[in-house]
């Protein structure tokens, strides 16, 4: 069996989750890889609870359903850790990545989780450097340093670019910032 | 010069760099979810200005066919996408370009129908077209969304055609899905398809012309003999077609895909046939992988243009298989569904005939999973 790499991501709607899994995609199409990134909406609300997947293989992806198993969760918002089930189809050698001040230790216990952890404060991360808490660039930056399911330098560049390109080069260089920012507040 | 690009594109962006490159003069645009997302993508291009083609914004979508059909008649390359309801809203005038042999073409991010309200996937909305005389090629994943967008427009132009023609991808699970694909130079896909052929414009006002009159019993059913024994000949200019864009990307272009742990064109070791349009032939062929490793007989065939249905073909393909299983996207309320109702009549007669089992999965967006089909079959 070739090698797939799976992530679910769990948001509200309007969070970036959807742009989070289409830099994710971008970074490992640049490194060669082929990609699948694709959202699952409920009743396309702004607010409401949504997913949004990604898949990552050495080999051409032709599943086309939902991720079941991932390898990695990644949680935008706390909130959410009480009505979504974010452990769901996660094993002892899966990791979950949540915005969230708690430790990981505590949050293991809460969720009633074994594998592995870590958490980050990403909200006031990201108010502080963009005004706004949009914490899902933040969140993406420890999962990759925790992680390093893609190369960390091409993220940060197909980040800049992103932002830049969509606003201005400033945004850009805001969320550069605070990815660096992110990688050095992860808690395991 | 580079020929060919990859990339990483969603369906609907897919469907929109196809419609720049294609030279598409006229869009008109009546959003509806999960279609918008293509129109937004034109419009993008088109504020960028890599897309000059004139995009109409329509107040629903029965005026959106309208205004396709109007410019259609004067002569432009028209492109369009829907979904859904705004399917069932243009109904009326789909029958209208087949009718008039207008090359008109839409793709349709499939969805269900109301009611109850869903916006997810399901055939439900293009089935509801099947027999109102469009082309209709069906898509497993961008790549092929990107190739039967250009030759779609390749076949429903030729001029033995004129008829419009639908390109089916499904509604978010290929519409909002990033994917790899190889895209080709612009000036390659203005090679391939070519300057629209116009027999007669409306525009022409030194030949003046009449567009949709009455047809009195005596003449009427020539039109519909003369429409049906048009749409036949689409399965060979499909194939012609198709070996030209082959030749370009190096992909195959077949009537449907048949899958026996690797693409094959005759089923050689199966006992079991599994049908599936659409982006479920690509988890199904995982499925079929898993149950060959088992040592289960397992195929699949994907049919790809559903519009004209090669009966024949397929009748062949599954002569001598012992089970075909078809799964189906819709319903077909107090009949059989769709598409098997389609392989029953393919298979009528044949000695021995293959068992045939209807199956219905995925209906308003149900997500089906590899474990699911192998425990189906």
């Amino acid at each position: 069996m070739e090698f797939l790499y799976e992530i679910r991501i769990h948001a509200r709607a309007g969070q970036g989750a959807e742009t989070t899994a289409q830099l994710i995609a971008e970074t490992a199409f640049r490194c060669g890889r082929f990609v699948q990134a694709f959202p699952s909406y409920g009743p396309e609300r702004t607010g409401a609870p949504m997913q949004t997947f990604v898949r990552i293989s050495r080999v051409p992806i032709r599943i086309h359903s939902l991720v079941y198993r991932p390898n990695l969760v990644m949680v935008m918002d706390a909130s959410l850790l009480k009505s979504e089930n974010v452990i769901s189809g996660l094993s002892e050698r899966s990791w979950l990545i949540v915005n969230d001040k708690r430790l990981p230790a505590e949050l293991k216990t809460t969720l009633g989780y074994s594998g592995r952890l870590a958490t980050i404060e990403a909200s006031p991360l990201a108010q502080a450097a963009l005004g706004k808490n949009l914490p899902n660039m933040a969140v993406l930056a420890a999962a990759v340093r925790a992680i390093n399911f893609v190369d960390a330098a091409i993220l940060k560049q197909v980040v800049g670019e992103f932002f830049t390109k969509k606003y201005h080069e400033e945004i850009g260089r805001k969320n550069m910032a605070l990815m660096t920012e992110a990688e050095k507040k992860i808690k395991y | 010069m580079k020929t060919a690009t990859r990339t990483i594109l969603t369906g609907s962006q897919a469907v929109a760099e196809a419609i720049r490159q294609s030279a598409v003069d006229v869009v008109p645009v009546y959003p509806i979810t999960p279609q918008t997302q293509m129109i937004e993508a034109v419009s993008a291009l088109a504020a960028r200005g890599r897309f000059s083609g004139e995009i109409v914004r329509a107040e629903t979508e029965h005026a959106v066919m309208s205004i396709a059909v109007g410019a259609s008649i004067a002569g432009a390359r028209v492109i369009t996408a829907s979904a859904s309801q705004g399917i069932a809203l243009m109904w009326e005038v789909l029958g209208v370009a087949a009718g008039l042999r207008l090359p008109i073409i839409m793709a349709v991010g499939n969805r269900a129908i109301s009611s109850p309200l869903n916006i997810h996937c399901d055939h439900s909305d293009s089935m509801g077209t099947r027999d109102l005389g469009w082309i209709q090629v069906g898509c497993e994943n961008v790549q092929e969304v990107y190739d039967h967008m250009l030759l779609a427009t390749k076949v429903a132009e030729d001029r033995d055609i004129q008829l419009p023609a639908m390109v089916l991808l499904d509604g978010f699970v290929t519409t909002h899905s990033l994917e790899n694909l190889v895209t080709l130079a612009d000036d390659i896909v203005k090679g391939f398809i070519g300057e629209r052929f116009v027999e007669k414009s409306a525009l022409d006002v030194d030949h003046p012309s009449t567009w949709g009159p009455l047809v009195l019993p005596e003449h009427y059913m020539d039109f519909r003999i003369d429409q049906h024994e048009t749409l036949e000949k689409v399965k060979a200019k499909f194939l012609e077609a198709g070996e030209q864009l082959a030749a370009l990307t190096g992909r195959e272009y077949p009537l449907f895909e048949l899958y026996e742990g690797k693409k094959v064109d005759r089923l050689k070791e199966t006992d079991t046939v599994l049908v599936f349009l659409n982006s479920t032939a690509g988890t199904a062929k995982e499925a079929v992988d898993v149950l060959r490793r088992s040592g289960q007989r397992v195929a699949l065939l994907k049919p790809i243009l559903f519009r004209p249905f090669p009966y024949n073909e397929i009748r062949e393909a599954l002569a001598g298989v012992r089970r075909v299983i078809v799964y189906d996207r819709s319903m077909a309320y107090g009949a059989q569904a769709p598409l098997v109702s389609e392989i029953r009549n393919a298979l009528y007669g044949l000695n021995p005939a293959p068992e045939v089992i209807s199956r219905i999965y995925g209906l308003g967006g149900k997500d089906v999973t590899v474990e699911e089909i192998v425990r189906s079959v």
